[in-house]
């Protein structure tokens, strides 16, 4: 069975060691970095390197806004059902819910018709609490939480300022455990602690571990003999756990569903839009699978240790090479194999014949992909097989995980990536030279995208498939689409330029990346194109030696 | 001291960032961890009837982004770079630094920061947002007197006769802010005003700024969210100012509130009295062109309102609705918390408005819990407010029209609801509502589920 990726993490100690305490920044655990801008030869050369050549210590002398690890840690704990989430901190933090307020009910109900809607506490934190202490404050919304909507999880999500001020919440829940009906979840992530988003991940997992799984081990009384027996019997019955992530709309379940249906499995999807309870189902399955090795190697790594339970982290199925690369991992695991050799044949055979007017259509188009470090990669393949190009890539962030994928594509030595975490700045400039005829983009970006004059195709979307067969095929209806009328976005062009100096265009897109673990190739290159001002590498007024002046 | 918040309607200090963006040719520079100037553009921005990213606002806002080291060595030298950045990349006119909770625990000196660029000629203004000092209507107002004091700053007045500076509506946090502006702006020019309107696409953006001083008045034309800015002005440039409480909504106030400023500001009344009389007939006629629907209706209409909306907003609108249109006002909830005078001011004009009760509440679900508490099983309500209030007027079978955030399922373009103007739109959103709760406009069907 394939084992998680990266490097840094040991086995079952370490791991119970790292779940005790908090969780470190991805950064340090996975050595991955937030900021690179070159061609994919030289990103493929630092992740080949010790410790991903050091990209981690890379960083930017100017930045642009993005999100912390508690915006995402919300976004994945506001889909829970029968859970409240208190944020925990002043009132502004919590305003990543506010994406729930219409839409909650509405994406839970998919999954419940009888599920409410969000509900969206904050411990509203305020200077008398920065002197002394916001614990009070936490403990009575826990209270009025448990009596006021008795759900099965309480969830609070800590912010800056709790960590700031040194509020202990892991150990006020526990004191109040046995004064609440409801299971109490304490998340740590407070966006300071580290500058990958994707840390969120690794946080919520954290506090579902300590509050909810390690909750219904001591309930169930499971002993290491029985549970083989239970794990034996699951497997017959071929009970999956698909790890869904916040990018995956119903239609996308419906479709993965689907295929691991025709290879006579059941599937259960945790964690998004499942209600506490489910955490207990998940322990009784025979595989867990992930969708992206990005979201969930911290669980999967910890339950394979503690519970026995094997996981599967490899590719995330988009397109037709990774979703059958992703198949036949889960078929082997199965030993069956020829079932999905017949499935893949078929859909290959059906997509085929469906796609011929699509790809006359496509083809050379020129795509911009970027989000995710493993969605970009399969989707860019996944593109190249609709007969599109790529004119570029861009990554919020990039780690080990990115490399079965990235190694998968071969996206060619020159194509520029650039890994940033919005940094539109960096995007602009990287555009107006790549001019691509589409661009793919993660959701928050597509706004300023709409303002390059060029189609913008969401990266994933709520309403959308895009997983599996299904998904390639809605993909290419939606793309033909696209470039048949973009006016809107032409006019944005014109009407509405964005807000970078003419300047800013002239000089290299890289200019403002602080990167220590360069090799001497990489500075004499950027100190020529900084002091030679050269068309290609275009930094006319020696921007670099002169920041001091300034 | 703040309680905890359920549903909360306003953002914390540093929200003040789209108080920034509202000014054409200012740019924020937010010192914060990298999560915060995102959020709150989700907040006031996308998650406010989608009023988008502006010119440089959404993810192109310019943020230090804090992580440990930071907190632990300080952020003031990557705050620098940042700054530097900035003016090198963004085309901006003005800058304005705004610290987050992180920046102000730690102790940064971001204000000083600042001050060093401005000292080098930079038009750089540096603000104190902590998100724990405050919500955001405290954060417009402390970045409105930062560019007061550091950017326009010790200038000797020379007096423009009529022409006046406004402080109104919160940009963004009133979603319909754009359009407010728009009319209050028209309305004044009516009377014969120049006007600094200051915010949004009527603004002439910095140079206005610039022209602060030298408005012949200042009107305040909320009840306390402003007041400090315009005693400040007092104070440094010696500018009188017309506090006019209540934003006007409909014809009888909006006419109340032109006499005033006229008489205020010194103006010809006839000038003023010929605009009254040619809005006031246009205002009337349509407002009797109502009358078939209203009679034909008269027994499906709403009847009893409530209101949950800030408390710039909300008392103008509910008095509109209450005495020009004869709702029975039965819950106004005001959610930003104004101080104590501004209470006070607020409650006084209530009584003048023909006097209703109304409650200052910031707590969305103790809001939640009072409305359908008295609503019970009744089908005659309508509700005004946010986004939650769709979720009591849908499952309690009664009408809803939003006029406050969060507001993620609608677009909001150029309408109002204030001025002669505003009251139009209210009278045909609301009574359109009727028709969107069913496929028929029969008066059997349309109550009786």
């Amino acid at each position: 069975m394939a084992g998680p990726a990266g490097g840094g993490q040991g086995g079952s100690e370490e791991m119970k060691n790292i779940i005790e305490t908090a969780v470190p920044g991805r950064e340090e655990r996975l050595q991955a970095g937030t900021a690179f801008c070159g061609p994919c030869r030289e990103l493929k050369k630092r992740l080949g390197m010790k410790n991903n050549g050091c990209l981690n210590q890379c960083g930017r002398r100017f930045s642009q806004t993005f999100g912390c690890q508690l915006t995402l840690s919300l976004g994945m704990l506001n889909s829970l059902r029968r859970t409240v989430v208190i944020t925990h901190g002043p009132v502004g933090c919590g305003f990543w819910s506010l994406g729930g307020v219409a839409s909650n009910r509405a994406l839970k109900q998919l999954r419940d018709p009888g599920s409410g809607g969000l509900i969206w506490i904050s411990s509203n934190l305020d200077e008398a609490d920065v002197i002394g202490g916001g614990e009070d404050k936490l403990r009575e919304a826990v209270i009025y939480a448990d009596r006021e909507f008795r759900p099965e999880a309480i969830v609070v999500a800590s912010s800056c300022v709790p960590a700031l001020i040194g509020d202990d919440v892991d150990s006020i829940l526990e004191d109040m455990a046995a004064s609440t009906a409801a299971d109490l979840v304490a998340v740590n992530c407070e966006g300071f602690k580290t500058k990958l988003m994707a840390t969120a991940y690794d946080a919520v997992y954290n506090g579902l571990l300590k509050g909810l799984t390690w909750a219904r081990e001591r309930e169930s009384g499971l002993l290491p003999g029985r549970q083989a027996d239970r794990f034996n019997q699951a497997d017959l019955d071929g009970l999956v756990n698909v790890f869904n992530v916040g990018s995956m709309s119903r239609a996308d379940e419906v479709e993965i569903e689907r295929l691991l249906k025709a290879l006579d499995l059941t599937v259960n999807f945790i964690p998004s839009y499942a209600e506490p309870n489910d955490f207990r189902k998940a322990l009784e399955a025979s595989l867990n699978v992930s969708v992206c090795g990005t979201h969930d190697d911290y669980y999967l790594t910890y339950v394979q240790d503690k519970f026995g339970i094997p996981c599967l982290i490899d590719t995330m199925p988009i397109g037709r090479k990774a979703t059958a690369r992703w198949l036949r991992k889960i078929a082997g695991h199965f030993k069956r194999e020829a079932a999905a050799e017949r499935l893949i044949a078929r859909e290959d055979a059906d997509l085929d014949r469906a796609l011929r007017p699509y790809r006359e259509y496509l083809r050379g188009k020129r795509a911009y992909v970027s989000g995710g470090e493993v969605r970009i990669f399969v989707t860019a393949e996944a593109l190249r097989d609709l007969g599109l190009e790529l004119a570029g890539l861009k990554a919020h962030h990039i780690d080990a995980f990115a490399r079965p994928v990235f190694d998968d594509l071969d996206p060619g030595d020159d194509l520029y990536i650039n890994v940033a975490s919005q940094q539109p700045f960096e995007q602009a400039n990287l555009i107006e030279r790549f001019k691509p005829d589409v661009i793919v983009m993660h959701s928050g970006g597509g706004n300023i995208t709409a303002r390059h004059g060029r189609p913008v195709l969401p990266l994933f979307g709520q309403g959308n498939t895009y997983l599996g067969y299904a998904g390639l095929f809605e993909m290419a209806c939606r793309l033909k689409r696209l470039l048949a009328n973009y006016s809107f976005n032409r006019n944005m062009k014109k009407y509405r330029p964005l807000p970078y100096r003419e300047e800013w265009y002239q000089k290299e897109p890289f200019a403002y990346i602080v990167d220590p673990g360069a090799g001497p190739a990489a500075s004499v290159r950027a100190d020529q194109a900084i002091a030679a001002g050269k068309e290609t590498s275009g930094a006319r007024d020696g921007m670099a030696n002169s920041d001091h002046q300034f | 001291m703040n309680a905890l918040i359920e549903q909360p309607r306003y953002a914390c200090a540093l929200g003040a960032q789209q108080s920034v963006l509202a000014i054409p040719g200012a740019l924020p520079i937010v010192h914060a961890g990298p999560g915060c100037s995102s959020k709150l553009f989700g907040f006031a921005s996308f998650g406010a009837g989608f009023q988008g990213e502006g010119f440089g606002g959404g993810s192109h806002v310019s943020s230090t982004n804090t992580d440990e080291q930071d907190v632990v060595f300080g952020g003031e030298s990557k705050l620098n770079n940042v700054i530097n950045g900035a003016l090198r990349i963004l085309d901006g006119e003005l800058f304005v630094v705004l610290t987050g909770c992180t920046a102000d625990i730690i102790g940064d000196d971001s204000l000083s920061a600042a001050r060093d660029f401005a000292a080098r000629g930079h038009p750089v203004v540096g603000v104190e947002t902590g998100g724990f000092k405050g919500n955001n209507y405290f954060g417009h107002e402390e970045v409105i007197k930062a560019i007061v004091n550091q950017f326009v700053g010790e200038v000797e007045p020379v007096p423009r006769p009529r022409t006046v500076n406004v402080f109104s509506v919160l940009p963004y946090q009133n979603p319909f802010w754009r359009g407010d502006l728009e009319e209050i702006k028209r309305l004044l020019e009516g009377l014969g005003l120049g006007v600094n309107i200051l915010f949004g696409g009527g603004s002439q953006g910095v140079r206005e700024w610039r022209a602060i001083p030298h408005a012949a008045f200042n009107l305040l034309l909320s009840p306390s969210t402003g007041l400090e800015t315009a005693e400040l002005l007092r104070a440094k440039y010696r500018t009188d100012f017309l506090h006019y409480p209540v934003l006007p909504v409909g014809g009888a106030e909006t006419s109340r509130f032109l006499r005033e400023v006229s008489a205020f500001a010194g103006l010809d009344s006839e000038t003023a009295e010929n605009f009254i009389a040619g809005e006031e007939k246009r205002f009337y006629d349509y407002f009797v062109s109502l009358a078939d629907f209203i009679s034909e209706y008269r027994n499906n209409l709403p009847s009893e309102l409530y209101l949950v909306a800030d408390s710039i907003y909300g008392p103008g609108l509910s008095s509109f609705l209450v005495n020009e249109l004869g709702f029975i006002p039965r819950g106004i909830y005001l959610t930003d918390a104004p101080a104590d005078r501004g209470r006070r001011l607020i409650e006084r004009s209530i009584s003048e408005r023909g006097g209703f009760q109304i409650n200052f509440e910031s707590d969305g679900g103790l809001i939640e819990a009072d409305i359908r508490r008295r609503i019970g099983g009744g089908h005659k309500a309508v509700i005004l407010g946010s986004s939650w209030e769709k979720f009591i007027a849908q499952d309690t079978g009664n009408l809803y029209l939003y006029v406050s955030l969060p507001l993620n399922e609608t677009v909001v373009l150029n309408k109002t609801y204030v001025g002669y103007n505003g009251g139009l739109n209210l009278m045909a959103d609301l009574y359109s509502s009727l028709f969107s709760r069913k496929t028929t406009t029969s008066r059997t069907q349309l109550f009786t589920d």
